[in-house]
């Protein structure tokens, strides 16, 4: 009668802890960072609004063909489990961004309002960014990087 | 001498005939040699089993022996005797365990829908025209590069030196 009073017992709470876990797997929010970027031979002083990228963005950039490379817009947003969260990252260009979970995220980009790539991207917190690029006018590229930030 | 007078021998030998029998049979005996000699190797072998049997003792007496192996009974029948369950035990029985089950499953479900993997595996675009990606191993790093066209609007930079944002 011990034996199966225990193991009626372990049976209950392995049910009950099992139970919570399912119930703490609920959606997961997140928070990211997306800088635009621009890559161009130009004389960076014209443009007096613009910065440098920092060296650690920099250092990702110096395969390509361009000399300086200017931030031109940074946007932070939280976004939700499942939910499409637009990040309008310059005037004629957005973002759409949905997490999926376990540090998927699909990416949606849109120039002039025509979606130009939709990929599943996975970000994970503290590591590299994602980087996304294309050509631009005047022999100039623009560049995207998208990092995950801690939620406070 | 057929198998029956054998038999009559035998139970002469032992002892076990009645006196008319006996009687009758010592008679047969007295006129018929075979019968003499069955009954003389019936008797030398019932004599040599009796007188060299090996006399083994218990170390307890038989009525001490016998108790001990009843004891022993009566220890194991109380050992598997199966106790009748408590009402609560029986309503645990019937209806944790289902319900257990279910709780098992439900937080399988749960955490299988949190896992769950995307439509588009890692990594991956749909069909998009003009999209490579490249990977620059020295900064581990993989970059997208997106054939928009050079009017794709991403900067928008003006003449005066200014860039479109929002």
């Amino acid at each position: 009668m011990s034996t199966s009073c225990g193991s009626l017992k372990v049976g209950f709470c392995l049910a009950l802890a099992l139970l919570g876990i399912g119930f703490s797997a609920r959606a997961e929010d997140v928070k990211v960072e997306a800088i635009l970027v621009w890559g161009t031979n130009e004389d960076p002083g014209k443009y007096k609004d613009l910065k440098p990228v920092n060296p650690e963005l920099g250092k990702r950039l110096q395969y390509f063909k361009w000399k300086n490379y200017l931030e031109i817009n940074r946007k932070t947003v939280e976004l939700q489990q499942g939910k499409e969260n637009t990040v309008q990252i310059s005037k004629e260009c957005k973002l759409i961004l949905t997490y999926q979970g376990n540090s998927m995220f699909r990416v949606q980009l849109f120039g002039k309002g025509e979606r130009v790539s939709d990929r599943i991207q996975k970000i994970t917190l503290g590591e590299k960014p994602a980087v996304f690029g294309g050509d631009d006018k005047n022999d100039t590229a623009w560049f995207i990087f998208i990092t995950r930030l801690p939620v406070k | 001498m057929n198998a029956e007078t054998q038999l009559k021998v035998q139970a002469l030998v032992d002892g076990e005939l009645p006196p008319n029998e006996a009687a009758q049979v010592e008679a047969l005996l007295a006129g018929d040699a075979g019968a003499r000699q069955l009954a003389a190797s019936l008797k030398a072998t019932r004599d040599a089993l009796r007188d060299n049997e090996p006399q083994l003792a218990v170390p307890e007496s038989r009525e001490f022996y016998w108790s001990k192996i009843a004891r022993e009974i009566e220890r194991l029948e109380v050992q598997n005797a199966q106790p009748v369950p408590t009402p609560w035990l029986r309503w645990a029985r019937r209806w944790l365990l289902p319900v257990g089950g279910v709780a098992v499953l439900a937080g399988l479900l749960a955490m299988l829908s949190a896992s769950r993997t995307p439509a588009l595996s890692a990594n991956s675009s749909r069909m998009m025209p003009g999209t490579i990606s490249f990977y620059l191993q020295d900064e581990d790093v993989t970059i997208v590069w997106i054939e928009t066209g050079v009017n794709s609007g991403f900067t928008d930079a003006s003449p005066d030196g200014s860039v479109a944002v929002e």
